[in-house]
């Protein structure tokens, strides 16, 4: 049966849509007037204040072309590309055992182990402690503090321990009865039943990764070479000068006509791998990140 | 019982992880508030941290008069560690692989490592270094957040006044040459501490004022035929009935234009430039500055009431931009560029790169001429331009850009960066710090010869005159980078003031034609305790200020001699007139030194 519209619904669906619609051209809006100024001419768009619908003066890839020849941007694409591929692999392997671990009931350290996880979820030591520890590990201006310390994350731990502890024990103690050991259970049988918590794991943990450059400002300062993208981006975006992303001739009083195209290239360039990968991660969010769904 | 014992286990923790980052010098927390207790400890920090190395340095300090036997040793090497903020050069990462920090580093047998934090992230590392203790042998304090003389106090630096004629005999003379009394009296404090190597010496070139107000004289050449008939007789505006002939003119062409948004003159958020600009003609700064002898908060002075008085009129004729209140306190902000770029603004806040010609389009039928402005005298209040403020001064600017040698600096170490440093004191170091290499050593440098300036920066022609390379003259190439910007020593500015353009000569004469008589000095501090009393006042009577300048001006608020006297005892109760007693008593001192 067919519910037929009441008057009522049609101007709730019409304020409802309207409504959506509104928010998504505030959410669009944004990034669209920076895709648009970043192929704008240089100079008009300095003379232009508003929203951008579509690109001023000539249009220009010339901002682009000067931020992909820049060796810094190369560079620091290939060092978020390589910490985020080991944060969502390694990181995800080493969130999704810890958090099996601490969902074991006869695991005699379960309780232990878990307060001693949910404690660094409330407590930290600060900056200085960090950083002093960090430096007494050896880790200042190594690569490895942006594959070591910030590998698991409590939080993630504990979302997988509710996800596998909301799985039947029927699953683990069939599998038992056949022969298999822990790690066939864990990575044979549980795995694929949250697949959907690890997708949203992986896609925090991307998205983390990739927007982060904290850590690597406080303990890369003198290894430029290991720096992520995101640290050049925020170089470059700050200091109100792009005359290390220009070179030669374009130097000679382009700079500062070139210095806003260049920062809205540079935002577009870092942002657009995340954008594209997030519509096809977005459909395991819902049943992920709902922790209280019957699964299986 | 179980729940109870873990609560109370939880409190603790939590209760000890507050007190975690409370460390001797967490920056963000103690230092600000500048209170006696931290004084103290910091006190007895610096006297253990340094005990050892004070008694070895006090030894160097006093024998050095000797003579000869005090000059360093240069056949011992040295590693010696350099916090310095981020480098925006192109052809080097860090200013270790400077081409004159190598040289130096060679010349001197050292190894200056410098500790560069990424941009942006400047603050987070110094305070970061002074958290934790591990301080480098020597640092740049622009982003310190407190005094020198704080930091001193705070055991972080250490007094460099026993050692100054010893080992950077050149810097001592350039402190105590009568010609720079202004800067002694900045980097020596009242009990004789000089805690700081400056990286802004000056070789008595007079500095050239970088911005100011400028306006479009090509809106006015169209306006008037180019015989524009200022009431005070002159070619440009001078006078406060000038501006307001030119101010009309400036929006009688822009409503003619139907512009979607445009401004006769753009002022910044708060209603007045706090440097100055304008107010100098209506006798009062934007912030303290000295007459008499005595020191003034300008916006509670009755010439602040007469220039409010006179912005309101021209805001309710639609001189001023209409929306001004509402932008940031930046003076170049986007939107305000729109405006100004875009060829829709009259009057504005503008800098010696953007005159003349230098912001036309005339791809798109925009030419601009672009010429600076002197602040309008108000005549009608007896104001003659005997009253003088630069605020964007390029010359020496106090306690900014220098260096301190810390607390955990060894002897040995302190003196050799001495002697590096004071090398840039030196005729021929000056050019080397200013400039870069010319002649042998520009040939025999591997980036120099990469750049193709194997001729160096500069030469002198067999006349005798300082020539720059093309490249670096037209900005092709980046020349600040290869010589020694921020490093300590004094600049060679005679030959490149030589080489300025005509047009920022031209401007500076106009920007600063009122003089600095008024200027409340750079050198003139407040002690850490006056600091903080200060920094309480302030925040107080700036927020109301703010509040009420812009009201004033758009009229949200009547301005009558009453209400503005209101406004006024407002400020003294938030501690304006405390805050000139403290600012009056640190110009006395400033003074005696």
């Amino acid at each position: 049966m067919i519910e037929k519209n009441s008057p009522g619904r049609i101007v709730f669906n019409i304020m409802n849509y309207g409504f959506m619609a509104l928010f998504a051209v505030a959410c669009i809006a944004p990034i669209w007037h920076v895709a648009m100024a970043s192929i704008s001419e240089p100079r008009v768009l300095m003379g232009t204040s508003g929203v951008l619908w579509k690109p001023v003066g000539d249009l220009t890839m010339k901002g682009y072309q000067l931020v992909l020849k820049n060796a810094n941007i190369l560079t620091g694409y290939g060092n978020t590309i390589l910490y985020v591929a080991w944060n969502a692999v390694v990181g995800t392997v080493c969130t999704m055992v810890a958090g099996f671990l601490v969902s074991r009931k006869d695991f005699k350290l379960q309780i232990p182990l878990l307060l001693f996880i949910m404690f660094t979820m409330m407590f930290s030591g600060g900056l200085i402690p960090t950083y002093q520890v960090t430096r007494m590990l050896g880790l200042i201006n190594n690569r490895l503090v942006m594959m070591i310390p910030g590998l698991m994350n409590a939080f993630y731990i504990v979302m997988m321990k509710s996800a596998f502890e909301q799985l039947s024990p029927s699953y683990e103690e069939s599998a038992k009865l056949d022969g298999a050991g822990p790690l066939t259970i864990l990575f044979r049988i549980l795995m694929p039943l949250v697949k959907a918590n690890i997708a949203v794991i992986v896609m925090f943990s991307v998205v983390m990764t990739w927007n982060s450059w904290y850590p690597a400002s406080i303990y890369l300062p003198k290894a430029r070479e290991y720096w992520p993208l995101q640290l050049f981006m925020r170089e470059i975006l700050i200091q109100n000068d792009t005359a290390k992303i220009l070179t030669g001739a374009d130097a000679a009083a382009k700079a500062d006509m070139t210095k806003n195209l260049v920062k809205y290239c540079v935002t577009i360039v870092g942002t657009l791998p995340v954008l594209c990968a997030y519509p096809f991660a977005q459909r395991y969010f819902v049943q992920g990140a709902t922790l209280g769904g019957v699964k299986g | 019982m179980k729940k109870r014992a873990l609560t109370v286990l939880l409190t603790a923790a939590m209760t000890m992880s507050l007190f975690a980052g409370c460390g001797n010098g967490d920056k963000d927390s103690g230092s600000q508030a500048g209170d006696s207790s931290q004084a103290d400890s910091g006190a007895q920090s610096r006297e253990s941290a340094g005990e050892g190395e004070a008694d070895s340095r006090e030894e160097a300090g006093s024998g050095d008069e000797a003579g000869e036997s005090s000059a360093d040793d240069l056949s011992q090497h040295r590693e010696i560690s350099a916090w310095l903020y981020a480098d925006d050069y192109k052809y080097f990462g860090s200013r270790d692989e400077s081409p004159l920090v190598k040289y130096l580093n060679e010349k001197f047998n050292c190894t200056v490592t410098f500790q560069q934090p990424p941009v942006g992230s400047e603050t987070d590392s110094f305070n970061l270094m002074l958290g934790s203790s591990e301080y480098t042998d020597v640092m740049e304090l622009t982003y310190s957040i407190d005094s020198p003389a704080t930091l001193y106090e705070d055991g972080v630096i250490i007094d460099l006044a026993p050692y100054l004629e010893t080992y950077m005999p050149n810097y001592y003379a350039w402190l105590n040459d009568p010609a720079h009394e202004e800067e002694r009296r900045a980097l020596y404090d009242d009990e004789g501490h000089c805690f700081v190597i400056t990286a802004e010496a000056g070789d008595g070139t007079p500095s050239l004022v970088w911005g100011g107000m400028v306006y479009r004289k090509d809106i006015i050449d169209t306006m008037t035929g180019g015989s524009p008939a200022y009431p005070s007789g002159n070619q440009e505006p001078v006078t406060v009935a000038d501006w307001e002939y030119m101010l009309e003119l400036m929006k009688q062409y822009f409503d003619a234009a139907n512009l979607a948004d445009s401004a006769a003159l753009i002022l910044p958020y708060q209603g007045y430039f706090p440097t100055g600009e304008l107010l100098n003609g209506f006798g009062v700064g934007g912030g303290f500055y000295v007459e008499d002898g005595q020191v003034h908060y300008g916006p509670t002075e009755q010439g602040f009431y007469n220039y409010l008085v006179k912005m309101h009129e021209w805001y309710e004729k639609g001189y001023i931009y209409q929306d001004f209140a509402s932008r940031t306190n930046d003076l170049f902000y986007q939107p305000n560029s729109a405006l100004t770029y875009g060829g829709s603004a009259g009057v504005f806040f503008g800098g010696y790169w953007q005159l003349e010609e230098k912001m036309s389009m005339p791809d798109y039928g925009l030419n601009m001429m672009v010429k600076a402005l002197p602040s309008p005298l108000d005549a009608e209040h007896g104001e003659n331009g005997d009253f003088g403020i630069i605020g964007m001064d390029g010359g020496f600017s106090g306690t900014s850009g220098v260096w301190g040698v810390s607390t955990a600096c060894s002897m040995e170490n302190m003196i050799r960066f001495m002697t590096w440093s004071d090398y840039m004191f030196t005729e021929e170091g000056s050019m080397m710090k200013k400039y870069g290499f010319t002649g042998e050593l520009a040939a025999a440098d591997s980036l120099y010869q990469e750049l193709g300036l194997e001729k160096g920066i500069y030469w002198f022609d067999e006349n005798g005159n300082f020539v720059q390379d093309e490249r670096i003259v037209s900005g092709e190439i980046e020349g600040m980078g290869l010589g020694g910007n921020r490093l300590p020593g004094m600049n060679a500015n005679k030959w490149g003031y030589a080489l300025t353009e005509q047009s920022w000569l031209d401007a500076d004469k106009v920007w600063a034609s009122l003089g600095k008589e008024n200027n409340y000095p750079n050198g003139a501090t407040l002690t850490a305790q006056e600091s903080a009393s200060f920094t309480d006042y302030y925040n107080k009577f700036q927020d109301y200020s703010n509040s009420m300048i812009p009201k004033f001006i758009m009229g949200t608020e009547e301005l009558t001699e009453e209400s503005f006297g209101a406004y006024v005892a407002q400020m003294n109760e938030y501690g304006v007139q405390e805050s000139v007693k403290l600012y009056q008593a640190a110009y006395e001192r400033y003074l005696n030194r």
